[in-house]
């Protein structure tokens, strides 16, 4: 019985669906996704959501040891259908025993046995059926006092807290979409399993008299009516199993014969004996089977789907309950770094390139690094008089700048420029460089560092500050930084 | 030849080319670490992209060469003939392992003598000089499969020089902007490396299509967050005491409170689809919104987000006559509203709120005396298409950010301004419906006005919901 567990999944979903939403994204998308393709192992992907979704809520069920809300929910839902049984049987019993009482002195009125067994369920059955189809909601719900089940319902949750949470804080919330509500539907299934009960119940205490009594039945009516006429109508009633059964079909004959007036106190006929009319036990017996019993079997199933379709709706409309499938389903995508980054802590607190006083002109030997070519223009711009060119870094080899070194020592000026890109980076082989020249020069002859930048642009802050950290590392006094 | 049986790519370069943007563009990675000085890349760090725990291919960022033309003079002096160039590199890095000299060398040759393809990194806006020519031979004594990206940093297009020496040491030139890449140029570039090995073109296909699923999957799933918040906008109102003795400030300072927790349920929104598209990383610089008319009614807001006063009317969610009291309220009514309106509001005394209000608001007798004030919902027409407007904005903006990317999102309405001006005056669109057929244009209106009536929404508007917002990302494709 699965439909029995669908308000606990429901109820389960909902409160899984609350805790999740204080963990994590990606704990969530993990869980979730072991436990959709632990489920596509079980060949269940084509499955529909909702099969996916109960799979999902049993997975993370399974992982605790507490019963949960909807488990009790379930539990109460179960007692409340056994209860439904049980009162319906009785109530059915209880009521046909009653209308059957014959203690020898009057036959059994058939027509009130069969207004009381059967016309007054099929009647609410009809009305049931009638207010569906023209979706009277309103009224239905109205009308659900009448509903035992109803009233059982609200004696159980007298009785079990987390049944009265749950019709509380659940199923009346899902009255607001304008829908015919959670709540009247399952009143209306349970209210099946009442009647089926009670119809069994009533078959059972006709059994039981019909053994252990002698039943006489008899019509009677104050209207004039024709013997015929009543024949034909009980006729009628057992159209339905008149080729299958005819023993339990009252042939003209029977009717007439049954007829009795009260005045008379006796039976209208002469000559039968009671034990023929009580053949009719048959008759109602197959009543209350075909008008009573099956009509109800078939509204259960009717009213089960209707159930099922209706909490099936109820679960899927539970904000998150597309994310959670979404998570089932989407393949769990990682692309990010498997270790953490390992920075190095870029000094911030720069030893700082002493300036240089510009106005003062200075003529230099002028290294040209990587091939970067400055002006006569661009230098005297910022004080510097080029004595001499040499090239280093770029396609030289690095003997080929032990060579440039050597010769910038040996020759006197009053320092050492070295014009570089600004835009690409400071590399370590520069860095290598630098220290390598001021080895072989003395340790305060400037050596100026010229930023060079991209044509018709300026150095931008940026590479300045690119450089400065980088020549600062250097940790040279007379060491120093300037833009073209 | 490979110790990697999967496509496995380093990324290498000079130092601040743009490595670790690339490779945090690719693997949507927004921690890692971007940096205008160079040396922040120190060590190796690889991204396995990871389906349902199976690796489809990796990328390795390295830090940039330092001394090249170091290691390239012990390589040749360490060679004797060119088909010994490979073994001379293996040599290099197994002599120089613990050689603090040559630290980012060996870091970065590693992956590649393992197996890796190597993909050479220049900016394609700074031009091409001799320092590169170091590294690039020392790529080409690896033998491995390569491929040279020209990545644009700055303004300046040096493309062309660079093409000549590119050409000489690799086959397969390609550029990408690493910060401003289209999604579907970040899926072709991934699936581009199976140029440099046959094998990998199954695993990189499977990849770009997950990609893309996932893509679509997000957009969805953004789209359902977003109704949802649109929902709970619309439906939001605050129950509040009031005493006899309320002043008019209390009762301003309420719908102050209102508004702001308004405006944190579209906050909240906000940082749930910044997550969705793994942007943990992201600040942002959002204008609140606000109930003002500024925000409703002005011509900037309105002529993004919402409908003008002629939409609302012309699409029947106002009828004409409400429309010219509208007109009421955007000027100068709403102030009054906002102002000293509600205290008029809770005195009962103000005429002209009748059924134009912009927030509902009324007092309710309480069973044990007293009264108290309910604000909201907001009752005004504009209000789901401005809220709507606001978070499509949001969105096309997250869709569109690499995680290279390290400056602020800014979404303001100035800039917004801006970019409306720019799409009428390319191609005459306007409101972002105007992007919709006519069929959805209708359904967006009804979705909005179910919403705004407090009506459940179906399955199929839901549906319909996504789609219209898909519409409006960039390179969203059936
Ligand atoms: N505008 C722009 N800047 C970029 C782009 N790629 C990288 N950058 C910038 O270039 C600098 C260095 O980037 P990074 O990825 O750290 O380079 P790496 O050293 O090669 O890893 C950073 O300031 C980045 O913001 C790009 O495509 N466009
Ligand atoms: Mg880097």
């Amino acid at each position: 019985m699965q439909k029995l567990s669908l308000l606990g999944d429901l109820i389960d979903i909902k409160e899984q669906i609350d805790l999740d939403r204080d963990i994590d994204r990606a704990t969530l998308r993990k869980r979730d996704r072991e436990i959709g393709l632990s489920e596509d192992g079980k060949n269940n992907s084509a499955k529909s959501k909702i099969v996916r979704l109960r799979s999902w809520i049993n997975q993370i069920r399974s992982s605790t040891e507490t019963s949960s809300k909807g488990q009790k929910v379930d539990k109460s839902m179960r007692s409340i259908i056994v209860v439904c049984w049980l009162v319906g049987a009785v109530s059915g019993y209880l009521l046909a025993s009653s209308v059957l009482a014959y203690d020898g002195s009057q036959p059994v009125n058939l027509l009130i046995a069969l207004l009381v067994l059967i016309g007054v369920q099929t009647l609410a059955l009809l009305l049931l059926c009638v207010l569906l189809m023209f979706n009277q909601t309103k009224i239905l719900e109205a009308l659900a006092v009448l509903n035992p089940a109803n009233l059982i319902m609200h004696l159980i949750s007298k009785i079990q807290p987390t049944w009265k949470e749950a019709i509380e804080k659940y199923f009346s919330r899902f009255k607001s979409s304008g829908e015919f509500g959670l709540l009247p539907q399952m009143t209306t299934y349970l209210a099946q399993h009442f009647a089926i009960a009670l119809n069994i119940g009533m078959l059972a205490s006709l059994f039981y008299l019909v053994t252990v009594s002698d039943l006489a039945f008899g019509w009677n009516t104050t209207l004039n009516i024709q013997n015929e006429t009543v024949s034909q109508f009980l006729q009628g009633i057992a159209t339905p199993w008149q080729a299958v059964l005819p023993a339990a079909v009252p042939d003209d004959s029977l009717v007439e014969a049954s007829r009795y007036y009260r005045l008379q106190s006796k039976l209208h006929s002469e000559g039968w004996e009671a034990r023929e009319l009580g053949t009719w036990w048959l008759f109602l017996a197959m009543c209350i089977v075909v008008y009573g019993f099956l009509p109800r079997l078939s509204a259960l199933v009717i009213a089960g789907i209707h159930y099922d379709k209706c909490v099936t709706r109820a679960t899927l409309s539970l904000t998150g309950s597309s994310q959670v499938l979404a998570r089932m389903s989407d393949p769990l995508v990682s692309a990010d770094a498997q270790s953490p980054e390992v920075s190095v802590p870029v000094s911030v607190t720069r030893p700082g390139l002493p300036g240089r006083q510009a106005a003062r002109k200075i003529e230099c030997v002028l290294v040209e690094w990587s091939g970067c070519e400055a002006t006569d223009k661009a230098l005297t711009k910022v004080g510097i008089v080029p004595h001499s060119r040499l090239q280093a870094g770029g396609r030289q080899t690095l003997s080929e700048d032990k060579v440039t070194i050597k010769a910038t020592s040996q020759i006197q000026a009053e320092g050492i420029a070295i014009s570089i890109k600004a835009w690409e980076p400071p590399m370590l082989e520069f860095i290598d460089f630098i220290t390598l020249l001021r080895k072989s020069v003395s340790a305060n002859l400037p050596i100026i560092v010229l930023l060079k930048p991209l044509p018709d642009q300026t150095v931008s802050t940026t590479q300045i500050e690119t450089w400065e950290t980088a020549l600062g590392a250097v940790s040279d006094s007379a060491l120093y930084l300037e833009s073209l | 030849m490979s110790e990697f049986e999967l496509p496995s790519l380093a990324i290498v370069g000079h130092p601040n080319k743009g490595k670790s943007s690339i490779v945090s563009t690719l693997s949507q990675d927004g921690s890692v670490g971007i940096s205008p000085v160079s040396g922040t890349t120190v060590v190796n760090r690889s991204f396995p992209m990871r389906v349902d725990g199976t690796t489809l291919y990796q990328l390795i960022d390295t830090p940039g060469f330092q001394r090249s033309r170091s290691a390239m003079d012990w390589m040749q002096q360490h060679s004797t003939s060119a088909s010994d160039h490979r073994q001379t590199v293996i040599n290099f890095v197994e002599q120089h392992k613990e050689d603090p000299r040559f630290e980012a060398e060996c870091q970065l040759l590693e992956p590649i003598l393992k197996g890796a393809g190597i993909l050479y990194v220049i900016d394609g806006s700074t031009p091409y000089g001799p320092e590169y020519d170091a590294e690039m031979e020392i790529l080409r004594w690896t033998g491995q499969p390569s491929m040279a990206l020209i990545n644009q940093i700055g303004e300046a297009e040096y493309f062309d020089q660079w093409q000549q020496p590119l050409a000489q040491y690799f086959k397969i030139v390609r550029t990408f902007d690493a910060q401003q890449a289209s999604f579907e140029r970040q899926v072709q570039l991934l699936t581009g490396f199976s140029e440099l090995a046959d094998s990998w073109r199954d695993p990189l296909q499977k990849a770009a299509s997950i990609l893309r699923q996932q893509r679509k999957n997000r957009i969805i799933q953004a789209s359902d967050s977003i109704i949802e918040t649109l929902i709970s906008m619309s439906n939001y109102s605050q129950r509040i005491p009031v005493r006899e003795s309320s002043t008019e400030s209390e009762q301003d300072r309420l719908t102050l409170q209102f508004q702001k927790s308004l405006v944190a349920m579209e906050a909240a929104n906000r940082v749930e689809i910044e997550q969705l598209f793994q942007h943990h990383q992201l600040e942002r610089s959002d204008t609140e919104f606000s109930l003002t008319e500024d925000d409703l009614f002005s011509e900037n807001t309105w002529s993004v987000f919402g409908l003008t006063r002629d939409q609302l009317v012309t699409t029947g969610i106002v009828g004409g006559a409400a429309g010219g009291s509208l007109m009421d309220i955007g000027s100068g009514g709403l102030t009054l509203f906002l102002g000293s309106g509600l205290g008029a509001l809770v005195g009962g005394a103000s005429a002209w709120f009748g059924s134009q209000q912009m927030i509902k608001t009324k007092i309710l007798g309480l069973p044990l005396g007293g009264s108290e004030l309910v604000i909201g919902p907001v009752v005004n027409p504009n209000f789901q298409w401005v809220v709507l407007g606001r978070a499509i904005n949001h969105l096309q903006h997250i869709c569109r950010r690499t995680h290279a990317r390290r400056d602020t999102l800014i979404l303001g309405n100035d800039e917004l301004s801006v970019s409306i001006e720019q799409a009428t005056e390319s191609s005459g669109e306007q409101h972002f419906s105007d992007k919709l057929e006519k069929d959805e244009k209708n359904s967006l209106r009804s979705i909005l006005n179910r919403i705004a009536n407090q009506k459940a929404l179906t399955e199929s508007d839901r549906q319909k919901f996504s789609r219209i917002i898909s519409r409006q990302i960039p390179g969203w494709y059936e």
